[in-house]
């Protein structure tokens, strides 16, 4: 009877564990902004970051004058590239349209808050807070 | 008597010549071309190796966890902003007014630099003056 609990017990507590470690693991980083525009405000400026391609990038400016680079997710973070100068910020856990995330540059220690204008469909919600959740 | 002409004519070309160079030298530094920035040529200086400390307030990169690509350096690019602002799109309506070019006063309509221009004065009334002697002497010899 014990044994019969016990295995019931086991395999509800599997059950529920495995449907989240399950979408937790399907998330890519940066899987849900490829395409998609994210809005950035550091030091009072607007710039609008339009991740083209799994690794190009644009950065457009208020006047609508937009710099091109490269980027990349991996290691939970993600680093933007243009001309040569790559900056870096925490990236732990998804963006979500309209949801507003402050990330401090791990290699200007400048804030700066990202707004992703929308998402690819598909895109788990974070499971846990990190710099992001502030 | 040759002598003499040569010399006079000699002073009259060097007080010439002081009034054609000085004309020429003002009016060749009078044409000073505008210069004109192109402002995505200053924006991608700007966003350049050299003042990527300048742009981050002097931070230094601070994320050895993760190598930095060949060839790039870690700075700051956030945020971009626009180096000169874009004057709005001419709407209908009359055209903007011309700039006017200053009017040079009147005394300094030719270019002549008033220096030189006294300069070039005493020159000429000093060849005036050799000359007028040499033919006074010339003169007075023959008698």
């Amino acid at each position: 009877m014990k044994i019969a609990l016990a295995t019931i017990a086991a395999l509800g507590a599997t059950a529920v564990v495995l449907p989240s470690s399950a979408s937790a693991q399907t998330w890519t980083p940066g899987s849900e902004i490829v395409g998609q525009p994210v809005q950035v405000v550091a030091d009072g400026v607007t710039n609008t970051v339009y991740f083209d391609t799994a690794t190009s990038q644009r950065i457009v400016t208020p006047n609508n004058n937009a710099l091109a680079g490269s980027w990349a997710a991996a290691n939970q973070q993600l680093c933007m590239i243009v001309n040569a100068i790559q900056e870096c910020w925490p990236y732990t856990a998804p963006f979500q349209a309209g949801v507003p995330v402050t990330l401090t540059s791990l290699t200007s220690s400048k804030p700066s808050t990202w707004t992703a204008l929308s998402v690819n469909p598909g895109a788990p919600a974070p499971g846990r807070k990190g710099e992001r959740g502030q | 008597m040759a002598c003499s002409r040569f010399k006079g004519f000699v002073g009259i070309l060097a007080g010439s010549a002081l009034f054609i160079s000085s004309t020429g030298a003002v009016a060749a530094s009078s044409a000073v071309p505008v210069q004109q920035f192109n402002p995505w040529a200053a924006l991608a200086i700007m966003s350049g190796t050299a003042p990527v400390a300048a742009l981050c307030n002097g931070a230094t990169p601070v994320d050895p966890s993760v190598p930095t690509p060949p060839g790039v350096t870690n700075g700051c690019i956030m945020p971009v902003t626009d180096v000169a602002p874009v004057p709005p799109p001419q709407s209908a309506g009359p055209p903007p007014p011309v700039p006017v070019p200053p009017v040079e006063p009147a005394g300094a309509g030719l270019g002549f630099d008033p220096l030189l221009l006294a300069l070039g004065a005493v020159l000429v009334g000093a060849g005036i003056f050799f000359l007028v002697r040499n033919k006074n002497n010339n003169g007075n010899s023959a008698a």
